[in-house]
């Protein structure tokens, strides 16, 4: 599904804190928001699936405004998974999981055998069924970070939305969650995410979105940003733009302040 | 509460047959417990229909509507408790904690200072309840503090309100049949309870618990942030509305058969979390069976340990103090 964004404008009551936001995003395009903290990008993720209302602009999938969905039809296109938090209570990584079935079971539904094995097909998928009994408060952030993933999937919705999803999580970790979201491109998923850290492994038509102190976007391919050097402009303090390519081919990309 | 941490039952199924015998179990035995001493045999001849004589009806008939009102009013207690805490997202609230006991108790006796039927107590005391959780929660949005504590200082500060309007009413109540019965909702207590309230507060609490039932798994959405549960499928501010409708609904009930009867809607949500974990579906029949056996065992304490009966509500309030000190000393995760 193309998941289309027209000039957003937002914010909290007169202050509009997402000024101008444009992009497109194709099925299986993996795409990293960056951009200074206030910058809007938690506000630009809560207007994404619907949650905080936009003063103007489109937010398409596939041409269709996605305030015609009802809020279980659009949970069954897009996926959220919000930054690090702690849960009121200590639910097993299973009762998390099944979480996101809600949006294909009744209302007054609970959720079948049928939906349990979705879930434990996903952990398979993952690599965390050994997880499944386990407290979610336990886990590491990474194993958290799958946890939310895997229930991301179990919504069948193509376009997963995260938010810092790397943030707080040690090379292990990253190394883990990296590594699953690439595979999820791979298999026709799109994801949008946004990180503070560096970007790895990222694949020849990643793109960047950036969000500049002021709430405006700039999107492109991850090679153009990095030669025309524009990531230093949306933080406003010098930045020295490091890219590697590893011996497998892998390139990745990082930002030092200087 | 480290005892209970990781203490958690793999087979519950096993534990719901246990608690469901011992239920049983007590409820025949409660008829032992009273005044008037029953032994076994009494007990026995009375479920087989031999009571021929009168005052066995009697006994019957007060003795057998206590233990079923001790039993519902523990049991509403408990899942009240269980849902606020997953609705509001903050395991330290229960119905007292956050003043619904209270505006519940002052629904009661305004409609008892109009002098009005039965009906009317009900639903007065159901209007006091929902008032009092709604201010809370709109007042707790405006309070400094980090949210979990911001909803307790607003209980309080609703339930101390109510209290004090309650009061007021007291102080305008007639000496000779007004005040006591006001005085009999405060202080929490089973002895005026017969059949006939039970059979008037049931259809209530059945509401409350079918709507509590049919919402059993998306209470486990509830208790996420707003935006995780928007991003699932769920309209938290509707689903919301039913189920704090419903658990208002379980404890004003509660109150009207009971009077104020704190602590339970804290205690055994808690007790049950630590053993089934918090997945509603698990939760809400354990929490049943073991709020309805606490509240029962209470009673038939308080029925039996003193030549004059003790208020129920003091009893449990002498369990249920210390137990919250347990919940909030260090040591304890999240």
């Amino acid at each position: 599904m193309k998941f289309r964004i027209k000039n957003l404008r937002g914010g909290y009551g007169e202050k509009i804190v997402v000024n101008d936001v444009s992009f497109t995003a194709n099925e299986g395009e993996m795409i990293y928001v960056l951009g200074p903290n206030g910058g809007g990008k938690t506000t630009m993720f809560d207007m994404l699936i619907g949650f905080k209302r936009r003063f103007s602009g489109d937010i398409l999938l596939d041409n269709q405004d996605i305030d015609s969905f009802t809020d279980i039809e659009l949970a069954r296109h897009i996926a959220y998974i919000p930054q690090q938090h702690v849960p009121a209570f200590n639910y097993t990584v299973e009762d998390v999981i099944i979480m996101g079935r809600t949006c294909h079971i009744g209302k007054f539904a609970s959720p079948k055998k049928k939906d349990y094995a979705i879930v434990a097909e996903t952990m398979k998928m993952l690599g965390i069924e050994r997880l499944a009994k386990r407290e979610y408060m336990e886990l590491s952030g990474g194993e958290r970070q799958l946890t939310l993933i895997a229930r991301a999937l179990c919504q069948k919705a193509g376009i997963i939305l995260m938010d810092e999803p790397l943030t707080g999580l040690d090379f292990n970790n990253k190394a883990m969650v990296t590594k699953a979201m690439n595979q999820l491109t791979e298999s026709g998923y799109t994801i949008i995410m946004s990180t503070h850290n560096a970007i790895n492994n990222y694949s020849e038509n990643a793109k960047i979105l950036l969000i500049d102190m002021n709430g405006r976007s700039i999107f492109g391919n991850i090679g153009e940003m990095i030669t025309e050097n524009i990531i230093q402009r949306a933080y406003e303090v010098p930045l020295q733009t490091i890219c590697t390519t590893d011996e497998n081919g892998g390139r990745h990309l990082m930002c030092l302040p200087i | 509460m480290k005892i209970f941490e990781n203490s958690r039952l793999k087979n519950i199924r096993a534990l719901k047959i246990i608690l469901l015998f011992s239920s049983i179990l007590l409820i025949i035995l409660s008829f032992g417990f009273g005044y008037y001493k029953m032994n076994l045999a009494d007990i026995y001849n009375l479920l087989r229909g031999n009571a021929a004589e009168s005052n066995f009806a009697i006994i019957l008939n007060l003795r057998l509507a206590r233990i079923i009102a001790a039993y519902l009013i523990g049991a509403s207690l408990s899942v009240s408790g269980a849902v606020y805490q997953g609705a509001l997202k903050n395991p330290l609230v229960s119905p007292d904690i956050l003043g619904v006991a209270s505006g519940a108790g002052m629904g009661a006796s305004a409609a008892i200072l109009l002098n009005l039927s039965d009906v009317y107590i009900q639903l007065f005391a159901f209007a006091g309840g929902i008032l009092a959780v709604s201010l809370a929660y709109l007042i707790s949005r405006n309070v400094q503090f980090d949210r979990r504590v911001s909803l307790i200082l607003s209980g309080m500060l609703i339930g101390s309100l109510a209290f004090s309007v309650t009061s007021l009413f007291k102080y305008f109540a007639d000496t000779q049949s007004q005040l006591p019965e006001m005085t009999h909702w405060l202080m929490g207590s089973l002895s005026k309870v017969n059949m006939d309230s039970v059979l008037f507060a049931l259809p209530f609490m059945a509401t409350g618990f079918i709507i509590i039932f049919l919402l059993r798994f998306r209470l486990n959405i509830l208790s996420l942030s707003d935006v995780e549960a928007k991003s699932l499928g769920v309209n938290t501010k509707r689903t919301m509305v039913y189920v704090i409708t419903a658990s208002t609904l379980l404890c004003s009930s509660a109150v009207c058969m009971g009077g104020l009867i704190g602590w339970i809607g804290l205690m055994i949500p808690h007790i049950t979390r630590a053993l089934v974990g918090p997945q509603y579906k698990k939760l809400l029949p354990v929490t049943i069976m073991l709020g309805g056996m606490f509240l029962l065992i209470m009673d038939d304490i308080v029925r039996s340990a003193a030549v004059v009966e003790i208020p129920i509500g003091l009893a449990v309030s002498f369990i249920g103090a210390p137990f919250f000190y347990m919940l909030i000393k260090k040591g304890k995760k999240n």
